[in-house]
């Protein structure tokens, strides 16, 4: 997709003009960026390199899509390779240990949702309801029946 | 070989002859009073209409002799100091935690308001940590959700309190894309998951609160006795501004440690578990405690709507105890505000506790359980009862009128002789006193309740209020008990659990039949039955006349403020409140990043929203469904999207990041403007600034 767009943009002075000329992609760009919790040089760096890759003049859909993707990929290399990453610095705990931060936030962040599976099956057992047992135990209860039924004895042969 | 046989524990046998003193003081009195009715309807009613009469009345008498004897019983005890001093009690033997034991808090959510539920939870989380117990304990917040605002609202929240906290890895959250068997099956779904990592487990309802050291004290009572399965603390309902749950709150506070205490006194080791506010073992609960779904459709048949009368009874039927642990404090939950809610909820619990019928002869429950079972059905089958009994007794007065018998007040003494008057009103009112009693025998007691003199007042109030509601509760729940026996099945609703008052036309609609019926009732019985058995029936026709007024003037705040203000039905939570519900009404809600308007447009929009939404989800197939879905978004804007499209979208992550990445990219103005993205514009025109802000 870098290559691509390098490509299409080839030959691009990137320089004020260029973003006079894009500037209803950057001005969204910018309202994007201010939802990020970014400090200033990295805003600047984020911006230099959407401009150094796109040249905009239309205002279509494809040509903003276009701009999400690369500022996208932009995002992404500022955190480590996730695009995530950037966008839920936010929600990140200081108690985030050291070894953590070497791994995706995103990562780290669905593992503090839940722990790791321990599956353990949990099923009913069965349970007589039938009144005319409950009968029949009560009977045996109150010495009137014989708790074990008798049985034939079988001889062999 | 000889087969050595655990001697059964010693509460058991104390139990035993505490059960059979109980029966026959409940049984004795009823036959006396029974007795000497029948003999008073001898000469006066013929058979037809003298049997039912007794029947009912034995049933009733008995019903209302359970409650008496056990809030004596429990006012004795209490003047005493010695609730908890039975053999076997939790409370004896406490053990110091292991260090690897682990304990799950879990917190079952249905649709529930998100803000209060994080607030119980870090009220909880905080207490537990100045406890220093917090190393024990992991937080699970159990969804069961279906709204896909609230879904993602509490996604928020679960990582706003861990960022606040510091809480991640020990705050989770689960939300079940299937809620199957409602709030039981979620429990059961934790403990399929994760149970096998937690020795035990405290369920906390959404309105729950329980301080850390009752916490501590609950996992004590758990190391100490390995023979326990479930302890149940007796939660103090509080935070309520409605008059009506400012009543509920009072009667509770005031009345309830009587009966506790009493029940405690009765069950021991065979108690009663109510579902949340309370300690279960796991392995057993698990090995054990699965429910069975009843054969047959609902309303009786199906999966069972109270689920945690039968796990206590399942679990002690696997050999465990179960401990009603009364008066341990620091456990909290909150009444609905309204009479409406209450009712509401009612008829889930006339539900559920009908469906406990089929479960009374299965193999194996303790005795003790099944009479719990049948407490909890004649809770409600006694509205209906008492309803005969009126309708009866009106009969039969008409009767004596048409027979010759006087119906001024001499003349019904004749047919109902007033000590049927006078007792019954001594075994429903006497609990009362006993408790109004013990709270002003105890040093200071009394003005944390408002003072001596507000709380007489406040009781006086109190049983004329009860008085007036209790018809309208018959009618309620004799309609409840009727459909569930027609096959009307009911719903899981959403419980209320914020102050909101009923309107006068909300009202009529809901109780305008109940006063209509009244009025009609009290007309008709001046008429034909004389002024004796209509002066006997005034209370009745009274309440059930003004179900209107007194259930719109009890829903509102400002009434239950202005009782406040003058020390009326004051609880000492109140007088003195603890620092868990300190915590409650502080407003750290404001410290969460808010969702306005439509969630799930700034949860597509909102870049660091989508962020955490997507890092939550699971990969799943992204299928042709999401795709058309994800271009029916774009196309034709949120509002075209069903509740059930939306949770398919957030279900899934790729949809999800799709839908960010085309919000974004979109040209169209209008379809920009159905996301809320219509201000770009002004942005573009304006230079772009290099002045970057950070939020």
């Amino acid at each position: 997709m870098d290559n691509l767009i390098r490509h299409a943009n080839a030959g691009l002075h990137h320089d004020i003009p260029v973003l006079k000329k894009n500037d209803l992609a950057m001005s969204r760009i910018e309202q994007y960026l201010r939802c990020l919790q970014l400090n200033d040089i990295e805003r600047f760096r984020i911006r230099q390199e959407v401009l150094e890759r796109v040249n905009l003049s239309g205002e279509t859909e494809v040509s903003y899509g276009l701009v999400f993707s690369v500022l996208q990929t932009v995002l992404a290399r500022l955190s480590g390779g996730d695009e995530l990453g950037i966008r839920l610095q936010p929600w990140s705990g200081v108690n985030r240990k050291r070894h953590e931060n070497q791994e995706k936030l995103s990562g780290w962040l669905k593992q503090q949702l839940q722990p790791p599976l321990a599956r353990q099956p949990m099923v009913p057992l069965r349970l007589n309801r039938s009144w005319r047992d409950a009968c029949r135990r009560f009977l045996t209860v109150l010495g009137i029946r014989r708790g074990t039924p008798a049985v034939r004895r079988a001889l062999q042969g | 070989m000889l087969a050595l046989t655990k001697p059964p524990p010693a509460w058991k046998l104390i139990a035993q002859s505490r059960r059979m003193w109980f029966t026959a003081l409940v049984i004795f009195p009823t036959i006396f009073a029974s007795a000497l009715l029948a003999q008073s309807f001898a000469y006066s009613l013929p058979l037809w209409l003298e049997i039912p009469i007794l029947v009912i009345f034995i049933l009733l008498f008995s019903w209302v002799s359970v409650g008496f004897w056990t809030a004596l019983a429990g006012f004795i005890l209490l003047l005493r100091g010695s609730v908890h001093i039975s053999q076997g009690s939790p409370e004896l033997s406490m053990g110091q935690p292991r260090e690897k034991t682990r304990v799950a808090v879990v917190i079952p959510i249905y649709n529930e308001e998100v803000g209060r539920v994080a607030l119980g939870l870090l009220a909880t989380y905080r207490s537990l940590e100045s406890a220093g117990a917090l190393s024990y304990f992991d937080f699970f917040l159990l969804s069961d959700t279906r709204d896909p605002e609230i879904w993602l609202k509490e996604e928020i929240a679960w990582a706003g309190l861990c960022k606040m906290l510091e809480g991640f890895g020990r705050i989770h959250y689960r939300r079940r894309s299937m809620n199957k068997k409602a709030k039981s099956g979620n429990i059961a779904d934790f403990c399929r998951r994760w149970g096998r990592g937690y020795e035990y487990m405290v369920v906390l309802d959404a309105d729950s609160v329980m301080s850390g050291r009752t916490l501590l004290d609950l996992l004590k009572m758990m190391e100490g006795n390995p023979q326990i399965g479930i302890i149940q603390t007796q939660p103090v309902a509080v935070n309520r501004e409605t008059l009506y749950a400012r009543l509920q709150q009072f009667a509770h506070r005031l009345y309830g440690p009587l009966f506790s205490a009493g029940l405690r006194f009765l069950q021991l080791g065979d108690g009663h578990y109510i579902g949340h506010n309370a300690i279960l073992r796991v392995a057993p609960f698990m090995r054990h405690c699965a429910l069975p779904v009843l054969p047959g459709d609902p309303p009786l048949g199906g999966v069972l709507l109270s689920h945690d009368f039968v796990e206590a009874a399942l679990m002690a039927k696997g050999g465990w105890e179960v401990w009603f642990v009364p008066e341990l404090d620091g456990s909290y939950e909150e009444v609905p505000p309204t009479l409406i809610d209450d009712l509401k909820r009612d008829r889930r619990w006339v539900q559920g506790n009908l469906q406990h019928m089929r479960l009374l002869w299965s193999e194996g429950l303790r005795s003790a359980h099944r009479l719990l079972f049948v407490n909890g059905v004649m809770s409600f089958l006694a509205a209906p009862l008492w309803g005969a009994f009126l309708l009866l007794g009106a009969v039969a007065a008409w009767y004596w009128q048409r027979s010759g018998g006087g119906m001024n007040a001499e003349g019904i003494f004749e047919l109902f002789p007033a000590w049927i008057f006078g007792l019954t009103a001594f075994l429903l009112f006497s609990p009362k006193f006993m408790a109004l009693f013990w709270v002003i025998a105890q040093p200071h007691q009394a003005t944390r309740f408002g003072g001596r003199i507000r709380l007489g007042l406040s009781v006086i109030l109190e049983m004329l209020y009860s008085i007036l509601m209790a018809p309208i509760r018959m009618f309620f729940h004799s309609q409840f008990v009727f459909q569930v026996f027609r096959g009307k099945s009911a719903r899981w609703g959403v419980q209320v659990r914020s102050d909101q008052a009923i309107s006068w036309a909300g009202g009529w609609q809901d109780f305008g039949w109940c006063s209509v019926v009244g009025l009609v009732l009290a007309a008709l019985g001046y008429l034909f039955l004389g002024k004796g058995y209509f002066d006997w029936l005034a209370p009745v026709l009274l309440g059930m006349s003004v179900a209107v007024p007194l259930a719109v003037w009890t829903s509102r705040a400002s009434v239950g403020r202005a009782a406040r203000q003058n020390c009326l039905f004051v609880i000492p939570e109140e007088h003195d409140p603890p620092a868990e519900l300190l915590e409650l009404s502080q407003d750290i809600w404001i410290k969460f990043p808010c969702l306005k308007d439509d969630p799930f447009v700034q949860v597509v929009v909102d870049p660091q929203l989508n962020a955490l939404h997507v890092a939550l989800q699971r990969n799943r197939n992204y299928s042709a469904k999401h795709r058309l879905l994800c271009q029916k978004a774009l196309e034709l804007g949120p509002d075209h999207l069903t509740q059930k499209e939306r949770n398919t979208l957030l279900g899934d992550r790729h949809s999800m990041l799709s839908l960010h990445l085309g919000v974004w990219s979109l040209a169209d103005k209008v379809k920009m403007a159905q996301w809320g993205l219509e201000d770009l514009d002004s942005v573009a025109r304006s230079p772009v600034s290099l002045n970057y802000e950070s939020i």
